[in-house]
């Protein structure tokens, strides 16, 4: 009996164990840059470069129950601040990376928006680097992963050496946002590593 | 004494010399871009300028207040009659429908009322969880759309099935077309609310608009509604 309730607790904790390793292996989340109250907590990207000159950028968000109480609050009351989500696939300190990434589509599962502005970013301006992303903010859960994805039409592949995209939350009373990390890619649009560090699968 | 009365000399001096040099490092260091804001007849609106030159515009609705709401969609009403009465074009529209409809409804309705559609939301949710998902074109409605898209990353075979349209953004040419949108009881709002904040900014705001281009976020409530 008493061999059969260690088999157990062993097999139990064997199993439990294998069940962490392949949760942290599906979400390799990282903490987000930025210390705004009303920001996602965690992130983890995903960075899918097709050969056929497609590129996938998928984002999962999560708001710990603080900050996602923040952002309601302060969107419900004074100053009644509208959030978003900067998707910027280029850089936008320098005003580089310009013109290689450019926007096809968007979708989203469980994250909840209210509008969307492909803009852009810099370079020519018929080259559409930069998505905002106007989230509902009383519809957002806190403690869930809240996936969304874009995909670009990679340009000018081969060259131009390594490029990055940004990804940044800010509202609209604040000309600041807070930045929540970057990917950084070489110039056949392999990632080649994120800030913060393990944001990126 | 005498080294005393020096440092009570001394040290509001020396404090008001930290103050200025504080003010004068600081205002060369941040130049605050232009910003604006006001509030319209049922919407506030915020302006912020951006690093490219544009100047990207809010339009702010508490889609969560019934009473807001409707002010809402009544303003947008009675300012869709009035600019068909006009015959004022091109009009910015954003449209959202009552329920999620088949592509080929949408392109029967683009072409009856001559819309130029610039991107489009359909709806739908998880082939796992049923959680709700969109897919945003950023094209006219001639594009084909898979029925359902791939939203997995993982390995878990997550698929978002689309169930129809649910937003359009484009442009209205002819302000019979805007009539018609606003006859179809399918359409929940046909929101033109970026034609007046233009008017507001061009009114009270002149000098910071002057020669920018305008970037207008318009909210859709399609999130709260059935589907």
């Amino acid at each position: 009996m008493r061999r059969l309730v260690r088999f157990l607790f062993v097999t139990a904790g064997v199993l439990a164990m294998l069940g962490l390793v392949l949760v942290g292996a599906a979400y390799a989340a990282a903490a987000y840059r930025g210390n705004w109250s009303e920001q996602p907590d965690w992130g983890n990207h995903w960075w899918y470069n097709y050969s056929w000159d497609v590129l996938e950028w998928y984002a999962d968000d999560l708001w710990s129950p603080s900050h996602a109480q923040s952002m309601k609050d302060r969107h419900n009351n004074l100053p009644w601040n509208e959030y978003r989500i900067e998707q910027e696939a280029y850089n936008p300190g320098n005003g580089t990376s310009c013109d290689r990434l450019v926007i096809s589509s968007y979708d989203a599962m469980d994250l909840p928006v209210t509008a969307w502005s492909p803009e852009n970013g810099c370079g020519d301006s018929a080259y559409k680097e930069e998505l905002k992303i106007e989230l509902d903010e009383n519809a957002i859960p806190a403690n869930t992963w809240l996936r969304h994805r874009v995909t670009y039409n990679e340009r000018n592949r081969g060259s131009g050496g390594d490029g990055e995209v940004n990804y940044s939350f800010a509202h609209n009373h604040d000309s600041r946002d807070s930045w929540l990390g970057k990917i950084v890619y070489n110039q056949w649009f392999d990632k080649l590593y994120s800030d913060p560090s393990g944001l990126v699968n | 004494m005498h080294t005393q009365r020096r440092w009570l000399l001394g040290v509001p001096l020396a404090l008001a010399v930290a103050v200025l040099a504080l003010l004068v490092t600081a205002q060369s260091a941040y130049v605050a871009p232009p910003y604006l804001e006001g509030i319209a007849n049922s919407f506030r609106y915020t302006g912020q300028g951006q690093r490219n030159g544009s100047l990207y515009v809010n339009i702010s609705v508490n889609l969560d207040d019934p009473v807001s709401l409707q002010k809402y969609i009544e303003a947008n009403r009675q300012r869709g009659r009035d600019l068909v009465h006009n015959g004022r074009s091109p009009i910015p529209i954003r449209v959202t429908f009552a329920r999620p409809l088949s592509l080929g409804e949408v392109r029967d309705l683009v072409r009856e009322s001559g819309l130029q559609v610039s991107s489009f939301a359909m709806v739908g949710h998880s082939s796992l969880s049923g959680k709700r998902g969109m897919h945003v074109e950023f094209s006219s409605v001639d594009k084909e759309v898979p029925a359902t898209l791939n939203m997995d990353p993982t390995g878990n075979g997550e698929q978002l099935v689309l169930t129809g349209v649910m937003v359009l953004y484009g442009e209205i040419l002819n302000p019979q077309g805007l009539a018609r949108l606003l006859a179809d009881e399918r359409v929940y709002l046909a929101d033109t609310s970026e034609v007046e904040v233009r008017e507001l900014l061009a009114q009270r705001h002149a000098s910071v608009v002057a020669g920018k281009e305008l970037v207008v976020s318009v909210p859709s409530p399609f999130w709260k509604l059935d589907w």
